[in-house]
């Protein structure tokens, strides 16, 4: 799924790419990962800013860039644009990918469950009403 | 509904808890120093004052505890969005004023830990957007205030691990196991397995 409806893979971090050496994750189950979102909703939602962002639109999304939403500035710094394969990082070690982002957890370890809630993201990307 | 209420009621474990904080701080005050004191106040166990010279320990601390702030705030005005709404059956009123009691709570301990620890906790907004069109009734506004107890459920547990401090990994998981009760009251008055697994993340 990911491997045909995402763009190309595009991390920069420190001005250098870090997808030649990461595989694109496999498809993962949206119906499942609509499961595993309920862990985000304690401060996330599809539509509207809370603690954390919005995750409508978030695909392709340049990191800290949704329009009224307060950042940190390490998250406005990390030049990331998010897609599957930076998701799959960040979701893993939120902290450890982007240090000083707000999203202090301990993230996802379990590869599927990662896979299977971007797979849910990607179909809220889509979400109506988002701007 | 009196036994919902007496689920809810202030339990001993948490009575036990701010005693046994208020005791293990007088015992430890000269053990600690003085900006942790907010830490100890707050987990009510072991020593507070274990941070290392690396500042950024203690600023991620603060931010993940002011990511908890910011959530608790969000809970608090959720219930008042509840109580205000005049959805709510007197004996649910009196049990959402409870909760909304136990956030506020919980955002003063959370506060005083990051003045301790030299950060400035967050305010509330000043609006949370909430989706007031889609509730309409005590079962929609009871289903959105469980829906934001579970994910402070997942998002404490995720919180925990990452704490530099693990008197504050201590605290948090007090704060957890309050949020998960609040959860599952509100899945019993819902009509639901107010338990519904061993585990849960």
């Amino acid at each position: 799924m990911f491997r045909t409806c995402l763009p190309a893979v595009v991390c920069l971090l420190g001005g250098m790419t870090v997808q030649a050496s990461t595989p694109v994750p496999a498809a993962g189950d949206a119906a499942r990962g609509k499961a595993v979102y309920a862990q985000c909703l304690g401060c996330h939602s599809p539509d509207r800013h809370r603690t954390g962002p919005k995750h409508c639109g978030l695909i392709g999304r340049k990191s800290g860039t949704a329009s009224g939403y307060e950042y940190s500035k390490a998250m406005q710094q990390a030049n990331v644009v998010w897609s599957a394969q930076t998701l799959d990082h960040f979701l893993f070690a939120p902290l450890s990918f982007i240090p000083g982002t707000k999203m202090g957890v301990a993230g996802i370890k379990n590869a599927k469950s990662r896979r299977d809630l971007i797979a849910y993201l990607i179909v809220i990307n889509e979400q109506p009403g988002c701007d | 509904m009196k036994i919902l209420q007496a689920k809810a009621s202030k339990s001993g474990l948490v009575e036990e808890m701010t005693v046994r904080s208020r005791r293990n701080f007088l015992l430890r005050t000269g053990a600690v120093t003085l900006s942790a004191a907010g830490v100890a106040l707050l987990s009510g166990c072991a020593n507070a004052g274990g941070y290392g010279p690396d500042t950024k320990a203690v600023s991620q601390d603060v931010s993940i505890l002011n990511t908890a702030i910011g959530a608790e705030h969000e809970a608090v005005a959720a219930y008042q969005l509840g109580a205000e709404s005049g959805l709510l059956s007197r004996d649910v009123l009196k049990v959402a004023v409870q909760f909304q009691g136990h956030h506020k709570e919980h955002i003063d301990a959370l506060a005083k830990a990051i003045m301790s620890l030299g950060g400035a906790p967050v305010d509330a907004k000043s609006d949370y957007n909430f989706p007031v069109h889609k509730l309409k009734n005590q079962t929609h506004v009871l289903e959105f205030a469980a829906g934001l107890e579970r994910g402070a459920v997942s998002a404490y547990a995720g919180a925990i691990p990452v704490f530099d401090n693990r008197d504050l990994s201590l605290a948090a998981a007090s704060i957890l196991a309050d949020e998960a009760m609040h959860w599952a009251v509100l899945r019993s008055v819902l009509g639901l397995d107010p338990v519904p697994g061993a585990f849960f993340s």
